[in-house]
């Protein structure tokens, strides 16, 4: 990664400047909370948002003569500007390293053992994650707390933002819980991806030097299965067990073919697809004037339809209820309800 | 004395805003011109407000001129069992048409305000397959909140339980007024809520690029609908796209592809295309020079193996260098796929 000077000294002020941002928006939740909290009615008057925001107004402050500073140090430490790296996204770079190397024997046990930890942890914040929202929910539903928000102006609504509020604590969890799983997945896929390009790069750099060499795929047939043959043969040798040599050989070699087959499979799948990719996109070479045609259709069916509707609702007093809504305070939009 | 003023002058040009600030500015102080509201604390009633902002701008914002879109189809679908809701529709639909999410990258306040806060620096949450599962939250709200809960309870769901323009335009713009301090007293558990939702949503601005835009906006999504209809956007030259992603991680939305649902239009990626793919529509006919055959080799530059890379002189400016294209790691391992 590019250096720049000063870089480190930016990167410790944007981390503090990070807490006091978090510091800060906390601060104003808490504050207006208990400033809600203080009365039973009227609760906000200007002197009681003063009182309640005024002790924490240094903290505003300091939070904005930081964000000065920044503009500050951006001018006295400029950060070069980042290079961008290209790249398709994880999950499609995963598919297809798994179309280009299939099980060898070691790569799938791999696999597996780095997802298992993972789910685990996945499991205890799910969890957690559903506990939170069963304590929120008693929090609002069970406890004093919950009389704030019985008055007239829910009940008015037929109830029904005493049924959102009720159901809130569980809508967050289950927010929470979506984000947590697919920051988990991609975790997984992440570690996935990563032990698949170490076998594809290895598998490739042994192919590599083999065609350097200027071997036919029948020569470098033959030399793995005369590899495999001197390993176990010596193996067997050490442990004192050369009649089970030629089994365990036969063995090898039949696994060791499984192997190239599937691969040999798995590369004709890859070379199939590619095909259909590229029947697929002459098709649509082939009817892209008419899928032209067909757009500039839509747009005028779409723009006919937007005239007519307007002129309708200019016809029918849309646009008179538009005028009148807009002319008055919304007090749903600002909070009062 | 010199070498300081200099450096004065490079910091500015470096950092002068881009022609979609400048227009994002305009467009933001346009939908809020009326600024003897924010003196007297009144809201604007004059003609303009029969028409919609194409951007989400609060219509009880002292200063707006126009109306709200999505309030008013909120509106308009709590009394569509009198009147059809034609006018809002016929704009929507216009809007979409015309501009699709171009709306979202050049006109819309809210928007502009989120892109000022993430570029305080702190450290980032780059976006990943969690928020682009995040991402379509945004769609479950325009369903339940902007389109059942006012067909159902005749209320405006998304403005009253979540929208933060309308805290923080209509609520806090009002209320901060000395004229409105009656207003006050009927505060209660919705402001409280909803400016504890302002607060994080601030917050999470400055960390994650567009937090409301990307997760919350129902306009956005709304508009998302036409991204491929829009008259207005970006679109890529399948002939010239060499399928090398850095469009898609310069990008700092959810995208997959330039020119989705999810993409703002606010046309960044143009600058990163190494082939000039990526263009705006309609440039043929109204941008000069829009098609060159191959991009002139800048004279910092030189092509070695196929790419451009600044020479030795080039790199020891403090100018933005273009972005190399960078070879896919399972191409260099592999060949061609």
């Amino acid at each position: 990664m590019q250096t720049y000077k000063g870089q480190r000294f930016r990167r410790i002020y944007g981390i503090i400047l990070m807490a006091v941002t978090l510091i800060v928006g906390m601060l104003m939740i808490v504050q207006v909370w208990r400033l809600f909290l203080s009365a039973d009615k009227a609760a906000y008057t200007t002197a009681s948002i003063a009182a309640y925001f005024a002790p924490i107004s240094p903290f505003v402050y300091t939070w904005l003569l930081m964000v000065i500073g920044n503009i500050v140090f951006a001018f006295v430490f400029p950060e070069p500007q980042a290079k961008v790296k290209g790249g398709v996204d994880e999950l499609t770079a995963l598919e297809r390293l798994k179309r280009r190397l299939p099980d060898n024997g070691e790569t799938v046990p791999k696999m597996r053992a780095g997802t298992v930890g993972r789910r685990w942890i996945l499991a205890a914040v799910i969890a957690l994650t559903v506990m939170a929202g069963g304590v929120c929910a008693y929090y609002l539903i069970s406890t004093e707390y919950s009389a704030r928000f019985q008055s007239e102006f829910f009940t008015a609504h037929g109830g029904v933002a005493d049924r959102l509020v009720k159901i809130l604590p569980w809508l967050i969890s289950m927010f929470f819980l979506l984000v947590s799983a697919t920051l988990f997945d991609s975790c997984i896929v992440g570690a996935q991806t990563n032990i698949l390009k170490d076998a594809v790069a290895k598998e490739a750099k042994k192919q590599k030097e083999l065609k350097a060499e200027g071997k036919t795929e029948a020569q470098i047939r033959r030399e793995e299965k005369a590899e495999i043959a001197a390993k176990i043969t010596a193996e067997c040798e050490k442990r004192g067990e050369s009649e089970k040599a030629e089994a365990l050989i036969e063995k090898a070699i039949a696994k060791k073919n499984k192997e190239n087959a599937a691969y040999a499979m798995a590369c004709k799948a890859t070379a199939e697809q590619r095909a259909k990719e590229k029947e697929r996109e002459e098709m649509k070479a082939k009817y892209a004037k008419d899928r032209k045609v067909g757009l500039w259709i839509v747009r005028g069916v779409l723009l006919t339809a937007g005239i007519v509707l307007i002129v309708v609702g200019i016809v029918n007093g849309g646009m008179a209820d538009v005028f009148e809504k807009a002319r008055n305070i919304c007090t749903q939009c600002i909070g009062l309800g | 004395m010199k070498k300081f003023f200099s450096k004065i002058k490079n910091w500015f040009v470096n950092h002068r805003p881009s022609t979609r600030r400048i227009i994002q500015l305009y467009a933001a102080l346009l939908y809020n011109a009326n600024i003897k509201g924010f003196i007297t604390g009144q809201i604007y009633k004059g003609p303009t407000k029969n028409l919609c902002a194409p951007g989400l701008n609060c219509y009880s914002c002292p200063g707006a001129v126009m109306a709200c879109p999505l309030g008013s189809l909120q509106n308009a679908l709590s009394a569509s069992d009198t009147k059809l809701p034609a006018y809002i529709f016929g704009i929507i639909i216009l809007f979409g048409l015309t501009l699709g999410r171009t709306i979202c990258g050049f006109l819309c306040p809210i928007g502009f305000g989120q892109e000022l806060l993430y570029k305080i620096k702190t450290p980032k949450l780059q976006k990943s397959r969690a928020t682009r599962t995040l991402s379509y939250l945004k769609y479950v709200i325009t369903c339940i909140l902007v389109i059942l809960v006012p067909l159902i309870f005749a209320i405006p769901g998304f403005c009253e339980y979540i929208c933060p323009a309308g805290t923080f335009q209509g609520g806090i713009g009002l209320l901060s007024n000395e004229a409105n301090e009656g207003l006050l007293k009927v505060l209660g558990p919705l402001f409280t809520w909803k400016f504890t939702l302002l607060i994080l949503i601030v917050v999470a601005s400055i960390f994650i690029f567009r937090f409301f835009c990307r997760f919350l906006c129902p306009l956005g999504g709304l508009y998302g609908f036409f991204s491929r209809i829009a008259l207005l956007g970006v679109k890529i030259d399948k002939d010239k796209c060499t399928n090398c992603g850095l469009c898609v991680s310069a990008c700092k939305m959810d995208i997959k592809r330039v020119g989705d649902h999810e993409c703002i239009q606010c046309g960044e990626c143009i600058s990163v295309c190494p082939t000039k793919a990526i263009r705006w529509k309609g440039s043929k006919l109204f941008v000069r020079n829009s098609d060159t055959e191959t991009p002139a080799v800048p004279s910092d530059m030189k092509p070695i193996n196929g790419m451009l890379k600044p020479t030795a002189m080039a790199e020891n400016q403090t100018v933005s260098v273009a972005p190399q294209p960078v070879e896919n790691k399972e191409t260099e391992v592999r060949g061609d796929e």
